[in-house]
């Protein structure tokens, strides 16, 4: 358990028509570690999360997490492969409808049955994490900042402590001194 | 390209899309029986859609009603039958234009309403998000809209039915010199359970229709502002010509001699 890869990615391809974007990547992801990925704007760093998150089928590759194989998984243990990972999409892709605290909340509540109060404590404990204060929760997305908008869908993704946690440009939009206090949460 | 490619590609394409909404409605189906089921969504959907349609669904009711008074009047006295007036308009609205219109109304707001706001949370990743924050969109955002329009839309259209009724009674007794009373006792003993209950069998199959419509569009929408837009249109269309040709194959099949 312990030298075995907790994600490995071996061949993945992935293209959109007759671009190619993926061309066989192979890497390993150890349990406990960090791995960033950098590269050029539009040279797939939001593609590969997306095929590893189930997102978009990659067209050749094998995706392991724990020695299982995602893309041969039923759709079934799929999701709930899916429900140890928590994912900060690059748009932070809020739920305008909801405030910000239910969409903090919104995995605690709605996938794991937490009634709402409780739920509604634990969120805002991570909007503080990430430098929020308690009265932001009340808001709705569309009055934040796309700075704030990132940092509550931070705190969306670590609301119910997975597994393993993805982030798409993290900081991208923070000013340096945010970025450093997510850097470090981060770590 | 000859005209027989350009017609088999088109009536494949139709299929292909016909069989996908299919798929689609039948997971609707099935997200009920599995649950989880999303009280709150359900709830929220269900004011939205039954209580907000009202005000419209009804001023398009009274003015039908109104309106068909007048023509039925016109039309009946060619051969002195203009008595048979409120008998003639209460069967008229409650087995057609009642859920006919209701549906057509509903369409134009609900189904656009849900194209778009699907279509916008996919093309900001919002569907994406929710899955991976281990909830089924398709249970949460789909499910929860498809049963509340299905289960609203018979009340919508019973009100429909009593406002374009209340529509024909106006102009009958203050225009066309009705007794008003006599007005309601005629229709009240010429209607029958089964006029009004087909109506509303109807009202459920387009309130299915509608939604599964709205959400089919939305949940598939792709590329940004425009998409969205395209997906909001195709929705409107889409259900309109659902709500018609189902109603002419219901009406086939329930006025059975
Ligand atoms: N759904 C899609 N359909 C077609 N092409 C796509 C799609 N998604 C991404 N691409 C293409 O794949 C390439 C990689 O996109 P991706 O979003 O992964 O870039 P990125 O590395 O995340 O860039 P950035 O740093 O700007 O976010 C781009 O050239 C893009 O045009
Ligand atoms: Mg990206």
């Amino acid at each position: 358990m312990s030298d075995a890869p907790k994600i490995a990615i071996r061949g993945l391809k992935k293209s959109f028509g007759a671009k190619s974007v993926l061309k066989g990547i192979d890497l390993d992801v150890r349990q406990g570690s960090s791995l960033v990925v950098i590269g050029g704007s539009g040279t797939g760093k939001s593609v590969l999360l997306k095929c590893v998150l189930g997102i978009i089928q990659p067209d050749a590759g094998e995706i392991l997490i724990d020695g299982d194989n995602l893309l041969k998984l039923s759709a079934f243990d799929r999701r709930r492969r899916a429900r140890e990972i928590g994912m900060l999409f690059q748009g932070s892709a809020l739920f305008d409808s909801l405030s910000v605290w239910e969409n903090v909340a919104f995995r605690l509540i709605h996938g794991e049955g937490k009634s709402r109060r409780e739920a509604r404590e634990k969120a805002i404990e991570c909007l503080a994490k990430v430098g929020l204060a308690a009265d932001v929760g009340a808001l709705q997305p569309a009055e934040l900042s796309g700075g704030m908008q990132k940092r509550v869908a931070l705190a969306r993704a670590i609301a119910a402590d997975p597994n393993i946690l993805f982030f798409d440009e993290p900081t991208t939009g923070l000013d340096p001194i945010t970025a450093d206090v997510i850097n470090r949460l981060i770590i | 390209m000859n005209a027989f490619a350009v017609f088999g590609r088109g009536a494949i394409a139709l299929l292909a899309e016909i069989g996908a909404m299919s798929i689609f409605a039948l997971r609707g189906a099935f997200a009920w029986v599995t649950g989880p089921f999303y009280t709150r969504a359900f709830l929220s959907a269900a004011l939205r859609i039954g209580f907000n349609s009202l005000p419209v669904v009804g001023l398009t009711a009274i003015f039908t009603g109104a309106a068909l008074a007048l023509n039925i009047y016109d039309g009946s006295l060619r051969f002195n039958a203009e008595t048979f007036l409120p008998q003639i308009l209460s069967v008229s609205i409650v087995r057609e234009l009642g859920p006919g219109f209701a549906a057509l109304m509903v369409a134009g707001r609900s189904s656009s309403g849900m194209a778009a706001e699907l279509g916008a949370m996919r093309v900001s990743d919002q569907i994406d998000a929710m899955s991976t924050l281990a909830v089924d969109p398709y249970k949460y955002l789909v499910a929860p809209r498809i049963l509340a329009t299905t289960l609203m839309m018979p009340f919508i259209v019973l009100a429909a039915d009593i406002i374009g009724i209340f529509g024909g009674w106006l102009v009958a007794v203050f225009a066309l010199e009705f007794e008003g009373a006599t007005y309601i006792r005629n229709i009240d003993q010429f209607l029958t359970a089964e006029d009004v209950g087909t109506g509303l069998v109807k009202a459920a199959v387009f309130g299915f229709l509608i939604s599964v419509m709205g959400c089919y569009y939305g949940y598939k929408s792709r590329g940004g502002a425009q998409g969205v837009g395209a997906a909001t249109r195709s929705a409107v269309v889409a259900s309109a010509v659902a709500i018609l040709a189902s109603n002419y194959v219901m009406t086939s099949l329930f006025v059975d001699f």
